[in-house]
């Protein structure tokens, strides 16, 4: 079905994007392309519908799908080539459905047969509904995952012979991924479809793909079945990104500690009850939520999106005003909005934030971001902060030559660290990591996580951990706050709660990340 | 290569152009307004330029012309520029009322045209150098406060602005330290659409009619217009060099902003 | 029904924006009060004569009542008398009114449909030779005052090629349509103007569609360049470029106060003039009321047009 020889892509300034990547696969095979970000995952994939993103070119090989040589087709073979026989669905599916058409029109515009009760079929493959009514909807009428089927279906309505997705899971988590991937591999199997898919994440790919293909700065490192690249990995960047992955299982392998007696905990929240909105649409996002931090210790808060996790954070920072309840440090209760705490108060609780890119200041070079908490929280005198900015940077594990750096010139790696610094500028006894690595790489994350766990040991700090990633939880926490639907549904020590999860949905998403990468049995 | 030649070509004469309309009158010997010859006389000998509609020599006053036309817009831009931002900043970081009152503002300012804004400060209050700094400042700054407004509240979507507060600064601080210089760039690169309308609103009262018989660009295109087919140099040469001020305000502007930002 | 409502809230705002325009011009135009009345009986007249006209004009009552007094009047169409001309306001403006209005509609239908073409044009050339001519062309444009612009096309057109009329005089007892070659240059400066302004945010707007995700996808997926810029990429442009030629007749309107004295033509630009010089206040407070409706008529008509255009806020639940 697909065979790529040699395929070299670059960019504007002659640097390989893809570098000499060969691929055969045959029809009704699955294909998963891991990679990082920056790997050329995307233009692997857009290769096999004859695209090439503005800024790049083709330098050297050859791609066939089915029996025509993909880059040398005309524009009028290329069309015919992407309505009949490969379909590509983007990362984003939503923002691909154009606003201006109704869903008939979505999928009539590429479908031979218009009838409404083709449309009606084509949507019902998908579990969406078929009624005329339906139909005549606009795509913002539509959920977030109704637009994401009704993109698949569209891609669909020409019955491709190949399938293209581009992460297909990108911003959804724990049991609705696993759903959206069996919809996809149910679909292509039916169907007899070949499908490739991009991917950053090696559970998706364990679970849908029957071939790895992985990439790694434009080169192919490794490819094979599944079960051959995630139980006998060949190339060394493979068992590096496998060990990185955070999984449950970690969980066997760490020597967890008792709670630590006669620590008393530096941070309490009690009781806490938050709500968004203004009065008439006013929703209630945490509630009723308590828990203890000690020095040293690290709870981690474990949710899904809109669990209301990252609004405990704000709370604990000051960002947000809880309607109820208390945050207390010490022995001493904080004042609820951040604006009223005193300097002191402000310094001894500090966030690590998810988007380091979004939370440091892009005119402000990195050492001028460190120094300036370490003049206004710690009051140091100008020399002095410039020495330990230096320090922090180290401690963080930055080489010194970044300091005069904008934020910009850093790579996602380099600013999340970046943020750490300035956040242990301040010499905080609580530190909130909000999602912290969710954007990065897998390995660039376990260094992140390894930095954090060490400076907890070291610094005796006191980490709540925010995640949707009960890999992280395992690798990292010592008690754990399950949050559902704003309410605590258990909490614990982190071996009985991942162990043997007491309530229902505890248990789905335990079950959810189970499908992990030991028990790839397909053959 | 040569596209290069030709760009520092440009500014060398733009920068020439601006130079005679700041310092010209310093070329200038006796008075401009003295009548030298008949009307609409054509160039000649002591007259590179020929005479206007009342028989004055054209050159000096075109030399005289331009100051008034280049200061006075530059320093009301720059007023404008400075109450835009500081507006557009207080409405976005404050949001809620204060975010509604001054949106309000501006739309309500930006729904009459400069011109007509022009005419009725003229009625009211009359001809004054302080009339029309007022002039260019109230039609200017409701278009700087509206882009530093939606830049601030793009800004403010950062985490960095959120955060800032948490990491000991205050909001004045916030507003200085951290959104201001993330929106210089926008309110920069409109400060040159900015200048070239504050120059054409000024050329425009003298245009029609308004102001001294001091020697004044906008002033000789109307008057001598009439005369076009006589002589055309009391019409060309200000029109010429009042285009290079506009044109070059505006691109010189624009690069400048450009590469201040182009990190 | 929800689009009604949406309407109906774009017609209040409108009509509270009317409010505060009217009040503000009628403070701004009278901050000198006084003069008025010694401008229109000259400089002979004595400090009683004046009083006596002083009282008569009402000019010393208190501002907010004769706000009121003047707006109860404008809904009733009495915008008051000038005193040049000791006719109503309503009676000096209409031709003048009538004619600037030719010339600004005029423009416009130049300016749009080549403001149109010529930002598609740059939009699918972007980069290329053409769209930065294109682009250096509109930059210089819009820089250049309308006056300027305005007498280097008479230097040109009339006093050298001898094509067309340098001004343009209506015949007596006539209108400027008995004699349509002297519309040309004034329109050809007004919409050369406009264009280049305009063209500028149609090309944007392009641009800006041409790049969304859902426009690759169709590309992506195989459509005819034809169907995926009629139907995925146009339809995302028509909000911005109605809400731009809302902008547009603003700026015509502005544009002729000076295009309409370079040519001679009589609109507009000769009463607002006039009436600033001898401190005709009420024709120049009549004249900005005038125009200010017919503005934000547009405003509203852009919004409308551009709420059709967007099944979001057209089908929007609230």
């Amino acid at each position: 079905m697909i065979s790529i020889d040699d395929l070299c892509v670059a960019d504007n300034e002659g640097r390989r994007v893809l570098d000499g990547v060969h691929l055969e696969l045959a029809a009704g095979q699955r294909l998963a392309i891991v990679g990082q970000t920056g790997s050329g995952k995307t233009t692997l994939a857009l290769s096999l519908l004859g695209a090439v993103r503005p800024g790049l070119r083709v330098v050297g090989g050859q791609v066939n799908v089915a029996r025509d040589d993909v880059l040398a087709l005309a524009p009028a073979g290329l069309r015919r080539l992407r309505r009949d026989l490969v379909a590509y669905v983007p990362q984003d599916p939503a923002a691909s459905l154009t606003p201006t058409l109704r869903v008939y029109r979505q999928i009539g515009e590429f479908a031979a047969d218009r009838s409404p009760g083709a449309v009606g079929r084509r949507l019902a493959e998908v579990d969406l509904p078929d009624d005329e009514r339906f139909q005549r909807r606009y795509p913002h009428q539509l959920s977030g995952g109704q637009q994401r089927r009704l993109a698949l279906a569209r891609s669909m309505a020409r019955d491709p012979r190949l399938l293209v997705l581009d992460e297909p899971t990108a911003g959804l988590d724990g049991p609705v991924r696993g759903r959206v991937l069996d919809q996809i591999t149910r679909l292509v199997e039916t169907r007899g479809m070949t499908l490739v898919m991009i991917t950053h994440d090696l559970h998706v790919a364990a679970r849908a793909a029957d071939r790895i293909l992985v990439l790694n700065e434009g080169r192919v490192e490794e490819q094979g079945t599944t079960s051959a690249v995630l139980l006998q990995p060949e190339a060394a960047y493979t068992r590096e990104l496998l060990a990185a992955v955070p999984d449950l299982s970690e969980l066997q392998q760490r020597v967890l500690v008792d709670d630590r007696p006669g620590a008393a905990p530096v941070l309490r929240v009690a009781n806490l009850v938050a709500s968004y909105g203004s009065r008439a649409q006013r929703r209630r996002v945490v509630d009723d939520v308590s828990f203890d931090v000690a020095p040293g210790e690290c709870v981690a808060l474990l949710g899904m999106s809109g669990s209301g996790k990252t609004t405990v954070a704000r709370c604990v920072i000051g960002t947000h005003v809880p309607d109820s309840g208390e945050v207390r440090l010490g022995e001493q209760a904080l004042t609820p909005d951040v604006s009223r705490r005193s300097i002191d108060e402000r310094r001894r609780v500090q966030l690590v934030p998810q988007d380091s890119a979004g939370s440091l200041n892009p005119r402000r070079r990195v050492a001028a971001t460190i120094t300036r908490v370490l003049r206004v929280l710690r009051g140091l005198p100008a020399e002095e902060a410039a020495e330990e900015t230096l320090r922090l940077l180290g401690l963080v594990g930055l080489p010194a030559r970044l300091a005069d750096r904008f934020p910009a010139e850093l790579s996602g790696g380099q600013r999340q660290r970046v943020t750490i610094a300035r956040a242990l500028a301040a010499g905080p006894q609580v530190l909130v990591c909000d999602e912290m690595t969710s954007s990065l790489d897998v390995r660039v994350q376990a260094a992140v996580l390894d930095l954090i766990d060490g400076l907890r040991r070291d610094l005796q700090l006191a980490v709540v951990l925010i995640t949707h990633d009960l890999g992280v939880v395992a690798r990292m926490a010592d008690q754990v706050v399950v949050l559902h639907e704003a309410k605590v549904c258990e909490q614990g020590r982190v071996g009985d709660v991942l162990g043997d999860p007491q309530h229902e949905w505890t248990r789905e998403l335990v079950r959810a990340a189970s499908v992990n990468l030991d028990v790839v049995s397909r053959p | 290569m040569l596209w290069r030649a030709v760009t520092v070509l440009l500014a060398v004469v733009a920068l020439a152009v601006v130079l005679v309309a700041v310092f010209g009158d310093l070329l200038v010997s006796g008075d401009p307004g003295r009548i030298v010859a008949i009307p609409y006389s054509p160039p000649g000998p002591g007259l590179p330029l020929g005479t206007d509609y009342a028989g004055r020599d054209v050159l000096p006053r075109v030399l005289a012309g331009g100051r008034f036309l280049v200061l006075v817009p530059l320093f009301a831009t720059a007023l404008a520029a400075v109450l835009g931002t500081a507006l557009g900043m207080l409405g976005g970081y404050l949001g809620g009322v204060a975010n509604v009152l001054t949106s309000r503002l501006d739309t309500l300012m930006l729904a009459v045209p400069p011109i007509l804004v022009l005419l009725v400060l003229l009625n009211g209050w009359g001809y004054s150098t302080a009339t029309l700094i007022a002039i260019v400042v109230i039609t200017g700054a409701p278009f700087v406060s509206r882009v530093a407004r939606a830049s601030t509240l793009q800004v403010m979507q950062n985490d960095y602005v959120t955060q800032s507060i948490a990491l000991g600064e205050s909001r004045l601080s916030t507003v200085v330290r951290e959104i201001l210089p993330n929106i210089a760039h926008p309110v920069l690169a409109d400060a040159g659409t900015r200048l070239a309308i504050a120059v054409t609103l000024t050329a425009s009262a003298g245009f029609l009619g308004f102001g001294p018989d001091a020697p004044n660009w906008g002033a000789m295109i109307s008057q001598n217009i009439e005369g076009i087919s006589l002589t055309p140099w009391g019409v060309v040469v200000p029109a010429v060099l009042l285009a290079v001020v506009t044109v070059s305000a505006n691109i010189l502007l624009d690069r400048f902003a450009a590469k201040a930002f182009s990190r | 029904m929800t689009m009604l409502y949406y309407i109906g809230r774009r017609v209040a705002a409108a009509l509270l924006t009317l409010i505060a325009v009217s009040a503000v011009l009628l403070a701004a135009s009278e901050v000198l009060p006084g003069d008025a009345a010694s401008a229109s009986l000259g400089i002979t007249s004595t400090p009683e004569e004046v009083q006596a006209l002083r009282d008569q004009l009402g000019l010393d009552r208190p501002l907010p009542v004769r706000y009121v007094e003047w707006m109860g009047g404008a809904l009733r169409g009495d915008l008051g008398v000038s005193i040049m001309a000791r006719r109503p306001v309503t009676e000096v403006v209409s031709a003048p009114l009538a004619d600037t209005t030719l010339l600004v509609f005029l423009a416009a239908a130049v300016t749009v449909p080549l403001s149109v073409l010529i930002g598609v044009l740059g939009a699918v050339r972007r980069g290329r030779r053409l769209d930065r001519a294109l682009t250096a062309g509109a930059v210089v444009t819009v820089s250049v005052p309308q006056f300027v612009m305005a007498s280097l096309l008479v230097l040109v057109f009339s006093s050298t090629l001898h094509l067309l009329p340098a001004v343009s005089l209506a015949p007596v007892g006539g209108g400027p349509l008995d004699r349509p070659e002297i519309l040309v240059l004034p329109v050809l400066a007004l919409a050369g103007f406009a264009t280049a302004w305009a063209s500028r945010l149609v090309r944007a707007a392009v641009i800006d569609a041409n790049a969304a995700p859902n426009v690759e996808a169709a590309r992506l997926a195989g459509l005819p360049e034809r169907v995926v810029v009629w139907r995925h990429v146009l339809p995302a442009t028509v909000g911005p470029c109605v809400q731009a030629f809302a902008w547009l007749i603003s700026g015509l309107f502005g544009g002729t106060a000076v295009v309409e004295q370079v040519f001679n033509y009589r609109g507009l630009s000769y009463v607002l003039v006039d009436a600033v010089r001898n401190h005709d206040t009420a024709v120049l407070e009549g004249v900005g009321l005038l125009l200010a409706t017919i503005i934000l008529v547009a405003f509203i008509i852009a919004d409308v047009l551009a709420l059709l255009a967007n099944p979001k806020l057209r089908t929007a639940t609230a």
